[in-house]
C-alpha cells in the first residue's frame, strides 16, 4: 500500500488561539501601562527623550524625602519582620510552644486584610489628642496636656503597622519550607554530635535560607508598595507623593514616581525569581509525608510563647477589638461612658447612598476580578505547568510581575494609556471598567499561582488518557482536568475576591463619582465626612465579610492558607 | 490487506542534547502482543508515547497500516488514533465512577445510550469488575483500578492497545496474575499490543515478541525464547535472566564447535551459534545458571567438566542457588538446580555443561 498522509494536524492547534489570546491579554494587562508610565517620564512635553524629569523632581527636597522613607519603611519591615517571622515560623512548626494555633489566624488575617484597617484602629488607641492609650497614659503619668506622649504620625509607627503583614509575607514562605523538611537530617546532626540548638542553626536556617531569602524580598517590594497606612499617618512616601501628583495635576511627576516606585520593585521581583530558581538545589526538602520533629524546649519555650502572643495582640486581637468597639461608639472621644454606646453607625451605613454604593462596586469588583482572574490564570497556569510550548518562562514572568507593581504606579500607568490616542476613544477612563482592569492586573499572580498549584496535582496522564480515548483538547479540559481542579479553582476565586475586595492603592487614583469602593470610602468617612466611628462600622463590616469568607474557603475545599491538607 | 501493521521509521527523539530514542526502525504486525524492555531511561516509554501521539518525534516515521500518523512536522491527534492506553499511574478519572470511566470513549463517539450500556457492562465483565460498575475509583483497590483502566482502553475497540509499564504499581502476586490475565485477553480479542516494561519476567511472559533497549537503541529483537537463549551480548544475556559470563581465548575450531581456553588454562569446547571467531581472538562465554548440572549421566552427549568448590549455597525452595568457585579464576560463578540439597558450603564439587550450554558473544 502507499504511504498517504492522514490528516496531519499540529498538537494543540485548536487550543492554540487560546493560549496565544490569553498570553496576549496579559501583556496587555502587564506590559503596556508600564511601557506607558515610563515612556512619560523619559519624554518631555514634545515627546522627545530626556533625563530631565528625573533631575528635576529628584532635586526637590520633599520628593528626596519620599524616596528616603519609601526606602527606609521598606528596609525597616523587610528586616524586621524576616528576624520575626523567621522566628515565629520555627516556633509553629519545630517547638512546642503554645498559642500556635491563634499565630497562625494571626498570619492569615494580616495575609487577607488590607493594613490600613488596623491603622485605622491604632489611630483611635495612639492618635496624639484622643487616642486611648494616650488619655489613660496621660491620667496614669498625670500630664497636663491634651496632647501624646506618643505620637502615631511617625515614620516608626509606619514600619510597625506595616510589620505584621511583612511577618506574614515571610512566615507563609519560610513554614511550608520547614514543615517540608526531612527530619531525618536534623536527626543525623543529633546524631553527629550536635545538640538541638546547632542543629538548628547548622541544619535547618542554612536548609530554608532560600525560603526567608524570598519572604524578605516579598516582603520589601510590598512595602514599597504600601498606600493605605502611609497615607492615614500623613507619611511622606513614593505612593503618597504619586496620588498627589494627580491631585496637583502634574503628571510627569506621577510618571517619574511611579517609573521610580516600579523600577525599584521589580529588582526585587527578579531577584525573587532567583533565589526561587537557587532554591532547586535543596531538593530535599520538597520530600513527601513527614511530620516534623518537634521540640521539646525548656525555658526557651516561653520565649516563643511570648513572641507569638505579643505578635497575636498586637496584629490581630488589640486593633480588631479596637475597631469593634469604637464602631458602637458615638465618638471615640467620649470614651467608655455609657451613654457613648450605639448602633447608630451601623444604621446610618445601613442608610448611606455613598455606602451601599461603594459595597455594591466592590462586590461587583470583586466578583468580576475573581471571576476574570481565575479563567486567566487556569489558563495560563495550564501553558506554564503542561504545555510544552517555548516562551512559557517568559508567561510565568509576566504573570508575577505585577506582584512588584504597587497598586498606585499600576493605576498611574493606566491613566496614561487610557487617556492617551488610541485608547481614550474606548472612554474607558473613571468608568468601574478601569477599576476592574487594574484589580485583574494586580490579583493575577496569585490567582495563577493558585491555579497552577492545583494543576501540579492532577497527574498528567489522567488528561492523556482522556486524549488517547478519543477526546479533544477542549473537552478533555471540560470534563478531566476542570472538574478536577475545580476546589482548586474555588478556592483560587474566594481568596481572590477576598483580596480585591478592600483593594485601595489603585482605587483610589482611579475612582470617579459614582465609582467608590468600600475602601475609598473608608477613607473619606475617616477623613471627615462621618468621622472615625463611622469608618470603624464599615471598617468591622469588611474585616468580618473578609474573615468570614477566608473561613468558609478553607471549610468548603478542606484547604488550609498554611497547614498542609 | 488490512493489516493493522505499526511500522516505525528511524525515529528518533531529542530533548535538547539528550537522545532519547535513537533512530529505531520496527514493524509490529497485527495481533501480536509486542514488548519494549529496557531498563529505565532506555527510551522504551518515550517511544511509547510517541506511538500514542502524545510526543512528537524529531526525526522519522511511525505509520499505521501505511498511513503516516507521526513525523517531526505533523503529528495526528492522540484522540484521533484509535488506539486505547495503560498508564503507568493507570489515569482512572477519580471523578467519574467505573461506568463514567468506562463509557467516556463511547460517548465521545455518540453511541447509543443502550449500546454504551451494553459496551461498558461486556467490558467490565471481560476483566471481572462487572458489579464495580457504579462505584468510584477509589473505593477500588489497586489491581481493581488496574483492571478499570484496562477496560476503558478496551472499550474503544482500539485498533492498536498500548501498556505503559501497567503492573509495576501493584504487589509482587498480583502481578503476576494480571500479566496471566493481560496475555489472555490480549490473546482471545486479537488485538495489536505494544508492552512496555522494565521487568522481564512479565516481558518474557506475555509477549510475542521483545525487543531489548538500551540508551536509545534497540539491542535485540526476537521471540522471547530465542532471545533467552541465543543473547547478541552479554548485556542482553544479563538482563534476561541470570547469567555467568568467562573471558575466553579462542583456540581452535572443531567442526560445529570451538575450542576455548579459559584464564587459568581450562580447557572448554562451545557450541559455534551465531558468531564467528577467529583463532585466537578473545570472547565471552555465557552459561545460564540451570544449564550446569552436577551429573553427566546422558551417555550421548559431550560434557565440559569443571572442578569447583562449594562457595555458597541459598535455598529459596523450588530452586537451589550454589555459588561455586574454579581454582584460578577470579569471579564465583552460580549454578541452580532443583532440591534437595546436593553439596553443603565448603565441599568439593564436579560441575558439567554442554558445548549447546555455551553462550559466546563479543561484548
Amino acid at each position: 500500500m502507499a504511504e498517504r498522509r492522514a490528516s496531519p494536524r499540529r498538537n494543540f492547534q485548536a487550543s492554540f488561539i487560546l493560549f496565544a489570546l490569553v498570553c496576549l491579554i496579559i501583556g496587555l494587562l502587564v506590559l503596556v501601562p508600564i511601557g506607558y508610565m515610563t515612556f512619560e517620564s523619559v519624554t518631555d512635553e514634545m515627546g522627545n527623550p530626556t533625563l530631565e524629569n528625573f533631575i528635576k523632581y529628584f532635586g526637590r527636597g520633599s520628593i528626596r524625602e519620599s524616596l528616603l522613607n519609601t526606602l527606609l519603611v521598606s528596609i525597616g519591615i523587610g528586616g524586621l519582620g524576616t528576624l520575626l517571622g523567621v522566628t515565629l515560623a520555627f516556633g509553629v512548626s519545630r517547638t512546642n510552644m503554645r498559642f500556635k494555633t491563634l499565630v497562625k489566624s494571626t498570619i492569615i488575617i494580616a495575609i487577607m486584610t488590607p493594613p490600613f484597617l488596623i491603622t485605622l484602629a491604632y489611630i483611635i488607641l495612639a492618635g496624639p489628642n484622643v487616642g486611648f492609650v494616650n488619655r489613660a497614659l496621660r491620667f496614669l503619668l498625670r500630664l497636663d496636656t491634651t496632647y501624646g506622649p506618643i505620637n502615631i504620625y511617625s515614620v516608626w509607627s509606619l514600619v510597625i503597622l506595616g510589620l505584621p503583614q511583612g511577618i506574614a509575607t515571610i512566615f507563609m514562605m519560610v513554614f511550608p519550607a520547614m514543615e517540608n523538611m526531612d527530619p531525618y537530617l536534623e536527626e543525623a546532626a543529633r546524631m553527629s554530635g550536635g545538640n538541638a540548638r546547632r542543629a538548628s542553626l547548622d541544619i535547618t536556617i542554612p536548609l530554608v535560607k532560600p525560603a526567608i531569602l524570598s519572604g524578605l524580598i516579598l516582603s520589601f517590594g510590598q512595602s514599597l508598595a504600601l498606600y493605605g497606612v502611609p497615607r492615614m499617618l500623613n507619611i511622606n512616601v513614593l505612593t503618597t507623593k504619586i496620588r498627589e501628583s494627580i491631585t496637583i495635576m502634574d503628571f510627569k511627576m506621577g510618571a517619574v514616581l511611579s517609573t521610580t516606585v516600579t523600577a525599584l520593585s521589580l529588582l526585587a521581583v527578579f531577584l525573587y525569581r532567583r533565589t526561587i530558581r537557587s532554591s532547586k538545589k535543596y531538593s530535599t526538602i520538597s520530600a513527601k509525608g513527614f511530620r516534623p520533629s518537634v521540640m521539646k524546649l525548656g525555658r526557651a519555650r516561653h520565649l516563643f510563647s511570648a513572641l507569638g502572643l505579643v505578635y497575636a495582640l498586637f496584629g490581630f486581637l488589640i486593633p480588631y477589638c479596637t475597631l469593634v468597639m469604637a464602631s458602637f461608639m458615638r465618638s471615640v472621644g467620649n470614651g467608655f461612658e455609657a451613654s457613648n454606646w450605639t448602633v447608630d453607625n451601623y444604621v446610618t451605613l445601613l442608610d448611606s447612598s455613598v455606602a451601599a454604593t461603594a459595597f455594591k462596586n466592590s462586590l461587583f469588583l470583586g466578583a468580576m476580578t475573581a471571576t476574570c482572574v481565575v479563567l486567566l490564570g487556569l489558563i495560563a497556569g495550564y501553558i506554564i505547568v503542561r504545555a510544552k510550548v517555548r516562551g512559557r518562562g517568559v508567561l510565568e514572568y509576566l504573570c508575577n510581575m505585577p506582584s512588584g507593581i504597587s497598586g498606585t504606579a499600576l493605576a498611574m500607568g493606566l491613566i496614561f494609556m487610557y487617556l492617551s490616542q488610541p485608547l481614550n476613544q474606548m472612554r474607558l477612563y473613571g468608568t468601574i471598567w478601569l477599576l476592574l482592569i487594574a484589580y485583574v492586573t494586580r490579583m493575577l499572580p496569585s490567582g495563577v499561582r493558585y491555579c497552577q498549584s492545583a494543576l501540579i496535582q492532577i497527574n498528567t496522564e489522567l488528561e492523556e488518557a482522556s486524549r488517547v480515548s478519543g477526546a479533544s483538547w477542549g473537552r478533555t479540559m471540560l470534563k478531566v482536568t476542570i472538574p478536577l481542579a475545580r476546589t482548586g479553582m474555588l478556592y483560587a476565586w474566594i481568596l481572590t475576591f477576598v483580596m480585591a475586595f478592600p483593594e485601595l492603592s489603585s482605587s483610589v487614583m482611579l475612582r470617579n463619582a459614582g465609582t467608590d469602593v468600600v475602601a475609598t470610602a473608608i477613607l473619606d468617612l475617616w477623613d471627615g465626612a462621618g468621622g472615625l466611628p463611622q469608618a470603624a462600622a464599615f471598617g468591622t463590616v469588611v474585616f468580618m465579610l473578609v474573615t468570614g469568607l477566608v473561613i468558609l474557603a478553607q471549610k468548603v475545599t478542606g484547604r488550609s492558607m498554611i497547614d498542609r491538607a | 490487506m488490512s493489516e493493522h501493521k505499526l511500522e516505525i521509521k528511524n525515529l528518533v527523539k531529542r530533548y535538547g542534547s539528550v537522545t532519547a530514542v535513537d533512530h529505531i526502525n520496527l514493524t509490529i504486525h497485527r495481533g501480536k502482543l509486542f514488548s519494549f524492555l529496557g531498563p529505565s531511561g532506555c527510551g522504551k516509554t518515550t517511544t511509547l508515547r510517541m506511538i500514542a501521539g502524545l510526543e512528537t518525534p524529531t526525526e522519522g516515521e511511525i505509520l499505521v497500516n501505511g498511513e503516516v500518523l507521526s513525523d517531526s512536522r505533523h503529528v495526528v491527534l492522540p484522540e484521533k488514533r484509535n488506539m486505547g492506553m495503560v498508564f503507568q499511574s493507570y489515569a482512572v478519572w477519580p471523578h467519574m465512577t467505573v461506568f463514567d470511566n468506562v463509557a467516556y470513549g463511547l460517548k465521545i463517539k455518540k453511541m447509543s445510550k443502550a449500546d454504551i450500556a451494553a459496551k461498558v457492562r461486556d467490558t467490565l465483565g471481560l476483566v471481572g469488575l462487572a458489579e464495580y460498575a457504579s462505584r468510584y475509583p477509589t473505593q477500588l483497590s489497586g489491581g481493581q483500578q488496574q483492571r478499570v483502566a484496562l477496560a476503558r482502553a478496551l472499550a474503544n475497540e482500539p485498533a492498536i492497545l498500548l501498556l505503559d509499564e501497567p503492573l509495576c504499581n501493584l504487589d509482587a502476586k498480583l502481578r503476576e496474575n494480571m500479566r496471566f490475565e493481560i496475555r489472555t485477553l490480549q490473546q482471545r480479542l486479537g488485538i495489536t499490543a505494544v508492552y512496555v516494561t522494565h521487568s522481564q519476567d512479565e516481558a518474557l511472559a506475555v509477549s510475542d515478541e521483545i525487543v531489548i533497549m538500551r540508551d536509545g537503541r534497540i539491542l535485540q529483537q526476537g521471540a522471547p525464547e530465542d532471545i533467552y537463549a541465543h543473547p547478541d551480548s552479554s548485556f542482553v544475556a544479563g538482563f534476561i535472566g541470570l547469567i555467568n559470563r568467562m573471558d575466553a581465548e579462542v583456540v581452535a575450531q572443531e567442526g560445529d564447535c570451538y575450542r576455548l581456553r579459559l584464564p587459568n588454562g581450562q580447557m572448554l569446547t562451545a557450541a559455534k551459534g551465531k558468531g564467528q571467531f577467529k583463532q585466537g581472538e578473545r570472547c565471552n562465554v555465557l552459561i545460564r545458571p540451570e544449564n550446569i548440572v552436577f551429573d553427566a549421566w546422558n551417555r550421548d552427549l559431550h560434557y565440559n567438566r569443571l572442578e569447583a568448590r562449594i562457595e555458597q549455597v541459598s535455598f529459596t525452595g523450588s530452586i537451589v542457588n550454589y555459588f561455586i568457585r574454579l581454582e584460578g579464576m577470579q569471579e564465583s560463578y552460580r549454578i541452580q538446580a532443583t532440591p534437595p540439597l546436593r553439596y553443603a558450603t565448603g565441599e568439593q564439587a564436579v560441575c558439567y555443561f554442554t558445548p549447546e550450554a555455551c553462550i559466546l558473544t563479543r561484548d
